[in-house]
């Protein structure tokens, strides 16, 4: 037979556990801080099926580049202002990265090959002047492949 | 259907290993166990195996890969169920028998576990809503994964020869020498889809979130009862964080759930004294730091907290130091890997080899007091005044407090401890490493406190819940008569 002192302690420790347990199942009843939206059923089913199509695809706009590049190859990236790791232009090259791997893309303007990804071609034509390159094959608007000049 | 052959192989992997492991030993609700480790276990293997096989062949690391697989499946397959000790993984389902015949006494108790089984049950809804809703909203998974764990998955498969290129330099802003689990995780989907399916990282996402409930749910059924697990596993679906970081398809649950699983075999390894729950807790250690880099300090808070609690003994017997040394060979083939990756691969990382002298360490640990300040300032209020953790950290204090008092008047400290210790150091650590980031504090804890802190979650909530929950439902009073 247990201790008659051991009683009153574990009828506390018993009723402690059932509040917690209660405000456990309260907080799982509670409304969320943030309303949940519904989800899409048509990209479910597009996702389910594995195939994808009509998903809007991350960072397309870099496809262009694709047929003229090589792995073999480091680029520089040219933007409409210099890289800077904690500014939103970071995103374009992140993203550019993420669509052209294995081909490998420098922030720095270093390299002797680049892309010039800039909104408009008065922005492509001011960063090929300061960062000293020259524009060799245009794909689109502001966008192309550049060459250091020598 | 693409995407579940690669995440039953995972499973068979996982669960035949599982199976091997703990068969025999004197745990309770096996089979719970394996299902919730078998995922993780799967694509850890996996993606160790698939970096060997770049790292030893690129051009063929992939038949490398399900060359090694093939053989170890089959290996699994005659241990599990031509070896004459193997326990029939059948009898692994014997649990399951329907309760229908429950004596008279025990028939409220059923219609509570009913209960529970039906909170979770809508939680668990609400859960899959959420993650279904986010993943709709950003399919290609949040900024970390499409830009940094995603991109070393496409490293892997779009050029094998290539594939080395994702340590460059060059790209240090993708974070070179962070270890390679989620990516090969990921690769190894898209290897079997044949292209970059956006189901597969976010089915791999959903895989280990839901291994952290069903781990949660495992040890509380053993530790406490069936019915606190299914609400331990409710409010843990519950906390809109957790929610938001598994549809994210960041590294932070996977790492939460390395942490969590190797926390839990080394305290039922320190209770029950068997070496191959050690050896798990390796397995699982090392695979923690597989998955990011401050998975490397959790291995040595992991050590640190297994030593302490053999501070009395001082490991004077055999049995004691064997325990050791099986902890120390499941570490081993992840941290083979890391060496590799660290040492050869990419040697210049933000902390490792970034040419920054101790003095320079020293100098932002001490003396920048401001910062110190930020960082704690911001540690309270992300956690006790940020209401999507719905008051976990208020049951974390709360429970520190009552097994304090339970300790003091017991005069024992036992294993019930280890979550909330390898939380507060884990967190110590985390307050080091903003400290001396290279980043501005600021921007760092933004970034990054909430992933942070999602890491100790899961221990803190079974802490949380071991200790505050009753161990028996029944009224003390009554289980005392019946004894």
């Amino acid at each position: 037979m247990p201790p008659s002192s051991l009683v009153p302690m574990k009828k506390l420790e018993w009723i402690l556990g059932i509040c917690v347990l209660s405000f456990g199942f309260a907080q799982v009843l509670l409304r969320p801080v943030h309303a949940i939206q519904n989800p899409d059923p048509a990209v479910l089913v597009r996702m389910a099926r594995g195939a994808d199509e009509g998903i809007p695809k991350l960072g397309s706009e870099f496809d262009l580049f694709r047929p003229y590049i090589s792995p073999q190859e480091t680029y520089s990236f040219i933007m409409d202002f210099p890289f800077n790791s904690y500014g939103s232009i970071m995103k374009q090259i992140y993203t550019a990265q993420s669509v052209l791997a294995p081909v490998l893309l420098n922030p720095k303007t270093v390299e002797k090959n680049a892309l010039v990804y800039c909104s408009n071609s008065a922005q492509a034509q001011r960063r090929l002047k300061e960062t000293g390159y020259v524009l060799t094959r245009p794909l689109a608007n502001g966008k192309g492949l550049a060459v250091k000049k020598s | 259907m693409s995407a579940f052959a690669p995440l039953l192989i995972s499973y068979l992997i996982g669960f035949l290993l599982m199976h091997l492991g703990v068969s025999h030993l004197p745990l309770k609700h096996k089979p719970i166990l394996s299902f919730a480790v078998a995922g993780p276990l799967g694509f850890g293997i996996i993606s160790l195996g698939i970096f060997g096989g770049y790292a030893l062949h690129a051009p063929n690391g992939m038949l490398l890969l399900f060359t090694a697989l093939i053989l170890l499946i089959a290996w699994l397959l005659q241990k599990t169920f031509f070896s004459a000790a193997a326990e029939n993984p059948f009898s692994f389902f014997s649990f399951m028998r329907p309760p229908l015949f429950l004596a008279r006494d025990q028939r409220p108790f059923f219609i509570l576990r009913l209960l529970c089984v039906i909170v979770f049950l809508f939680s668990l809804g609400i859960y899959l809503k959420s993650f279904l809703s986010i993943t709709c909203l950003a399919p290609n998974g949040d900024w970390d994964a499409r830009l940094f764990w995603n991109v070393k998955a496409k490293f892997y498969l779009r050029q094998p020869e290539v594939w080395s290129l994702m340590f460059s330099n060059v790209i240090s802003w993708s974070h070179p020498d962070y270890p390679l689990l989620v990516p090969g995780t990921v690769a190894w989907g898209w290897n079997w889809a044949g292209h970059e399916t956006l189901l597969w990282p976010a089915l791999a996402a959903m895989v280990f979130s839901l291994s952290i409930v069903a781990l949660v749910i495992w040890h509380l059924s053993v530790t406490r009862n069936f019915e606190t697990g299914l609400i331990a596993g409710s409010f843990l679906l519950s906390i809109e964080f957790f929610q938001t970081w598994s549809a994210s398809q960041y590294a932070d649950i996977p790492q939460a759930f390395f942490f969590l699983a190797a926390a839990l075999f080394l305290m039922h390894a320190l209770k029950i004294k068997l070496s191959r729950l050690f050896l798990l807790a390796g397995v699982m250690t090392g695979f923690a730091a597989w998955t990011k880099n401050e998975g490397l300090f959790f291995v040595a808070w992991l050590w640190l907290t297994a030593l302490l609690y053999r501070t009395k003994t001082w490991l004077a017997s055999a049995s004691e130091r064997r325990e050791l040394i099986f902890l120390l060979l499941g570490l081993l083939p992840a941290l083979t890997a890391i060496c590799l990756l660290k040492g050869i691969y990419a040697p210049h990382g933000d902390y490792l080899g970034s040419k920054r002298t101790l003095h320079d360490y020293a100098h932002l640990l001490f003396q920048s007091p401001e910062n110190t300040r930020i960082i704690f300032a911001a540690l309270k209020s992300y956690t006790f005044q940020t209401a999507e953790w719905r008051y976990l950290w208020h049951l974390g204090a709360a429970a520190i407090g009552v097994n304090l008092v339970r300790a003091l008047h017991r005069k024992c400290w036992d294993e019930t401890w280890i979550p909330v210790l390898l939380s507060v150091l884990i967190l110590a650590g985390y307050v080091l490493v903003i400290h001396v980031t290279p980043h501005p504090v600021s921007w760092q804890i933004k970034a990054s406190l909430t992933r942070l802190l999602m890491h100790t979650v899961p221990l803190v909530l079974i802490f949380a819940f071991e200790v505050l929950a009753p161990e028996n439902l029944r009224p003390p009073a009554a289980t005392l008569r019946q004894n």
